[in-house]
């Protein structure tokens, strides 16, 4: 009886698939490595029609507009074979990226799920993507570094601002691998913002990096860009307090555990915080001043972390120029990724 | 040899035997995972989005095409493909410090992630992914 049991088994898990379908796949998942410079890059996926009829492809989708598959023809007879071409469209895409194409043979249930797989590599590391000067703030130079990735010389060539209200300059570090771009804002009186073109060369080829420079108002709407209208919290002026970190988290389920954010003085500035309020009455807060120069510990203690949630922290503080509100924000998140 | 068969048979009879109270546990047992529904790390769910939803920079992650055709009311389109003509319009609105909500079509897509995680590296506030996306959303207007 049990060997009965166990053939049958072994036979109903062995002959299923064949029952289902007529596309016999060489790979159902492609993995790429597109070089830096790629535009774009293509996978194959062959199939056998191993039916003993012939099979007519009804769509091919892919999951994002990403990746454009084509197909010779939609009918193969018996023993014919034939490829579906992934082209994935590189743009200004970055990391690991998959889609999905689905297959439809007429008159099969589910469809074939085809993976891709495209790991773009990086030209450079460009850190920090973003300078920003807040109101109050001496147009004083700020810096951004460009390095080169492992394994993988670089050079910077030119950099120019989009605008003519950041001054620019390159300077070398390392050749081939480290750079410097001092930028210096013009005036700080009006907003301002500028897209920095970084022109690198690698082995590879060329390549436009970007990093962005902005003069920051107390109004957001204020550089005249056609943005929504946004609810009216005011960007850090240079003059605030630094709030750190401005995310604290607890894993669903987890223990209440008491968390700390530290509120500290901008140089040559105070902060004293006043006041703390949740957005939700399951955090519990606690001010202390740690050096009466400017550095404050709030802590924060959820009463639960029974179900996910999401809430900010109003903080009062005043940095010498009158008590203003800046934001922290509290989550309890599911510890599965 | 006949050992090692023995030992397979056991091994897959007892593989059998587990396998039925594991299915019956993983579809009707009252204190399951809900694996699919998990909040995962900096992701947000409409319900506590929508309780501040002005406090938050919404950030479509759709393609524009989709954008157009509905989007959450004040979101700004930035996705993937055209990253650099959008990111400027996105950068000189964002304020210092108001995080952002980012969301694509519903929990399947990856685009919000991704856009996510590159927003984060310009360290201009937290940045959360929207549970569910856009169709979660629309299911939440219809309640």
């Amino acid at each position: 009886m049990l060997r009965l049991l166990t053939a049958a088994w072994f036979l109903f898990a062995v002959a299923l698939p064949p029952l289902h379908a007529e596309l016999k796949w060489d790979t159902q998942k492609i993995d790429l490595n597109p070089l830096p410079t790629d535009a774009t890059a293509e996978a194959k996926f062959g199939f056998v029609n191993a039916g003993k009829t012939e099979a007519t492809i009804e769509s091919v989708k892919s999951s994002c507009g990403c990746t454009a598959p084509t197909l010779a023809k939609m009918a193969y007879a018996p023993g014919e074979r034939g490829e579906v071409t992934a082209r994935f469209d590189i743009g200004e895409r970055r990391g690991v990226q998959a889609a999905t194409i689905r297959v439809s043979v007429k008159g099969e249930g589910e469809p074939a799920v085809l993976t891709l797989n495209v790991t773009i590599p990086e030209v450079a590391k460009v850190m920090p993507p973003l300078l920003m000067w807040g109101p109050g703030e001496k147009p004083e130079p700020k810096t951004i570094e460009v390095a080169a990735v492992p394994n993988q010389p670089m050079r910077v060539v030119k950099v120019t601002s989009s605008t003519p209200d950041f001054e620019v300059r390159l300077e070398t570090i390392e050749e081939a691998a480290k750079y410097r771009i001092v930028v210096t804002p013009r005036s700080i009186e009006r907003v301002g913002f500028a897209v920095l073109n970084i022109e690198t060369k690698i082995n590879a080829g060329e390549k436009v990096l970007r990093a962005y420079a902005q003069v920051r108002s107390n109004s957001p709407g204020a550089s005249g860009i056609g943005g929504a209208p946004l609810a009216a919290l005011p960007p850090r002026p240079a003059s605030a307090a630094e709030i750190e970190p401005a995310l604290l988290a607890w894993d669903q389920g987890g223990a209440p555990t008491p968390k700390a954010i530290m509120v500290r003085a901008p140089a040559g500035g105070s902060a004293k915080v006043s006041k703390v309020t949740s957005s939700t009455p399951n955090f519990e807060t606690a001010i202390e001043t740690v050096k009466e120069s400017g550095e404050c510990r709030i802590t924060v203690t959820p009463k639960n972390t029974e179900k996910p949630e999401l809430a900010f922290l109003s903080i009062e503080v005043d940095s010498g120029g009158g008590p203003a509100i800046q934001r922290a924000y509290l989550q309890i998140t599911s510890p599965a990724k | 040899m006949s050992n090692v068969r023995t030992a397979f048979r056991q091994a897959l009879v007892l593989a059998l035997v587990a396998l039925l109270p594991a299915v019956v546990s993983a579809l009707w047992h009252p204190k399951r995972p809900d694996f699919a529904n998990q909040t995962r790390d900096h992701e947000i769910t409409v319900a506590a989005a929508m309780a501040h939803r002005a406090d938050y920079l919404w950030i479509d992650a759709r393609p524009v095409a989709d954008y157009e055709r509905g989007h959450i009311p004040e979101s700004l389109s930035l996705n993937e493909d055209q990253w650099m003509d959008l990111l400027p319009s996105v950068l000189q609105v964002w304020p210092t410090g108001k995080a952002a909500i980012v969301y694509c079509d519903s929990r399947q897509c990856e685009a919000s992630e991704h856009v996510a995680r590159r927003l984060r590296e310009f360290n201009v506030a937290p940045v959360f992914v929207l549970k569910g996306g856009w169709d979660a959303w629309l299911a939440a207007q219809k309640k």
